[in-house]
């Protein structure tokens, strides 16, 4: 078992470059930013950093936010498309995101960790040297290219593909190893996940799907309901074993994807930019289709095309 | 950082020794089943009165340096580490070592890290949660659509201080009534929230409490009304919807 992403290609920086920048695009298009300033200021709770660098000249002024949303919207373009001038805008870009963050999270003053890993990602990859020059289709590795001096994007791939993988593991593996602690083998016996997946599916969400409510009164689908649990946090708090045992990834990538949409459907929990990361960052299914072909060998041909977990020295 | 690569690259086969592998992974499943176990009312292991189970500090720490040292031997980390940036690579080792402190500083509490919310970490015999319900007379119109007013990807988090108010105005505290009053004017005055129809549109926002139980038997939802607020007209002379918005924002007095 050796780094999945220790053979990450340029193209694999330029996919999850674009991945990342494009999230927060979206996020910024679908959230009205600056109906902030028009809030009650009791709504407002900010939370982390934002304790102590106050938000309140930013979130009372419509002007600004619009700005910060505009910033984070053609930032967040430039810095997906890549080129030079990605080492100018990438900085800002990721800063006005971070602000951007603590005004959403101060909104009700709770703080999800839907956007968590991906606001990391933004910053690793601001951080970076080469990202912003890695191209689709650009194949190069270290070793073809070993007489001469490395590109930065070949040479920094796999750092950012593997923190990027790792902050995304962890952020899985914490929570399940806190649930399995905290409460044990009770929560999937008394009927917990059957209450917690009603009262979601019921509460207003931005989605409205009522399927989670349709359990009631069925002890197969309460069983069946906290089997899937238990199964899930399993898969959770083994999440970083993905990013080295290539058969395991294939497994876990295939259960996480169908565990995100039924979190969907069950109970109105949308984690989209997970889902996004998790197809970017644990499998090769956007390469070209030449080059999955060699890493297919050490997997089979599953439907998922996960590349090799090898193919680094082994150190 | 070719440096640190290359004592990541010496440091590797100790890290990868077998035998120290499975004795550690053998620990920390030996320690996590017990807990597993142990922390359930049903399967509680006792020695007289008393309730044996390894420290949760032990626990965690056990499995996440265990982890990290696992990921850290692998094969590959020294190529990786090569061609990081050091700006970025210490900002990766900030957070996965502040997370992982962080987690120890939660330990007494449900929380982890990355997120504020309890993450489904504790059995629950109840949940309570808040619906807003529009009306019009006595017809329900549905759920009001407020994610359309407010910055937030979790609505369901803006329900939480919405509802300490409703408590509060419901208990015949006037202030907490005014601000109740004061956001639904906002929320109902944003383009999209509610019907352009007049003959649509809603008159009253139903606060209702409702309660999840024993989920194995029927009925096992239940909601009473906290409180009824009345939907603002639309701001007169507002022809179009950004202008109500705007007005009905001012005559909030919002910020």
């Amino acid at each position: 078992m050796s780094w999945f992403h220790v053979d990450a290609r340029p193209h694999d920086l330029a996919v999850l470059r674009i991945a990342v920048f494009g999230i927060w695009v979206v996020i910024a298009l679908g959230t009205p930013l600056q109906t902030a300033a028009d809030l009650p200021a009791w709504l407002f709770t900010p939370r982390g950093p934002w304790t102590v660098i106050p938000l309140d000249g930013l979130v009372g002024s419509v002007g600004w936010l619009w700005a910060l949303r505009l910033a984070v919207i053609v930032g967040g373009i430039a810095c997906a498309i890549g080129g030079r001038s990605y080492t100018v805008l990438a900085g800002p870009t990721a800063l006005a995101v971070l602000v951007m963050h603590g005004v959403m999270t101060g909104v009700g003053g709770f703080v999800n960790h839907a956007q968590i890993a991906v606001l990391y990602a933004a910053w690793l990859l601001a951080l970076q040297r080469g990202v912003g020059a890695a191209h689709l289709g650009d194949m190069a590795t270290e070793a073809t290219t070993a007489r001469q001096q490395p590109s930065r994007s070949a040479a920094g791939a796999p750092f950012a593909l593997a923190s990027v993988g790792l902050v995304v593991a962890l952020a899985y593996s914490l929570l399940a190893l806190r649930r399995i602690t905290r409460g044990g083998a009770e929560i999937y016996l008394d009927g917990s996940t059957g209450i917690m997946t009603i009262a979601r599916s019921l509460e207003y969400a931005q989605t409205s799907f009522r399927v989670g409510s349709l359990i009631e009164g069925s002890t197969l689908l309460l069983g069946l309901v906290a089997v899937g649990f238990l199964v899930s946090t399993i898969f959770e708090l083994l999440a970083p074993l993905a990013l080295l045992n290539s058969r395991f990834r294939v497994v876990w990538v295939g259960y996480m994807v169908v565990f995100h949409l039924s979190t969907i459907v069950m109970m109105n929990i949308a984690f989209l930019e997970n889902l996004v990361l998790i197809v970017v960052v644990f499998t090769r299914v956007l390469r070209p289709r030449g080059d999955r072909s060699s890493a297919m060998a050490d997997v089979g041909s599953g439907p998922l095309s996960i590349a090799s977990s090898g193919g680094g020295p082994s150190s | 950082m070719q440096r640190l690569a290359a004592g990541l690259k010496a440091a590797g086969p100790h890290l990868r020794r077998r035998r120290v592998g499975w004795l550690w992974g053998g620990f920390c499943a030996l320690l996590l089943v017990w807990w597993f176990l142990a922390s359930s009312h049903g399967f509680l292991i006792e020695v007289g009165d008393a309730v044996i189970r390894p420290p949760r500090l032990a626990v965690e720490a056990a499995i996440l340096i265990g982890a990290l040292g696992f990921l850290i031997g692998r094969p590959g980390l020294p190529r990786i580490v090569a061609g990081a940036d050091p700006r970025a690579f210490t900002l990766a080792v900030l957070l996965v070592v502040g997370t992982a402190l962080t987690q120890f500083g939660l330990l007494g509490t449900q929380h982890y890290p990355l997120a504020t919310w309890t993450m489904y970490t504790s059995p629950t015999a109840q949940i309570t949660y808040t619906d807003l319900v529009m009306v019009r007379g006595d017809e329900e119109l549905g759920q009001l659509p407020f994610a359309r007013a407010v910055p937030t990807r979790s609505p369901r988090a803006l329900l939480w201080p919405v509802t300490d108010v409703a408590e509060q105005a419901a208990q015949g505290d006037r202030s907490a009534e005014v601000r109740l009053e004061e956001w639904v004017a906002v929320v109902t005055a944003h383009p999209g929230v509610l019907p352009d129809d007049a003959a649509q549109r809603p008159d009253t926002l139903r606060i209702d409490r409702c309660a999840v139980r024993d989920p194995s038997q029927p009925g096992a939802v239940a909601c009473s009304t906290l409180l009824e607020v009345p939907i603002p007209p639309p701001a007169p002379g507002a022809a179009d919807p950004a202008a109500a918005a705007d007005a009905g924002a001012s005559e909030a007095g919002a910020r």
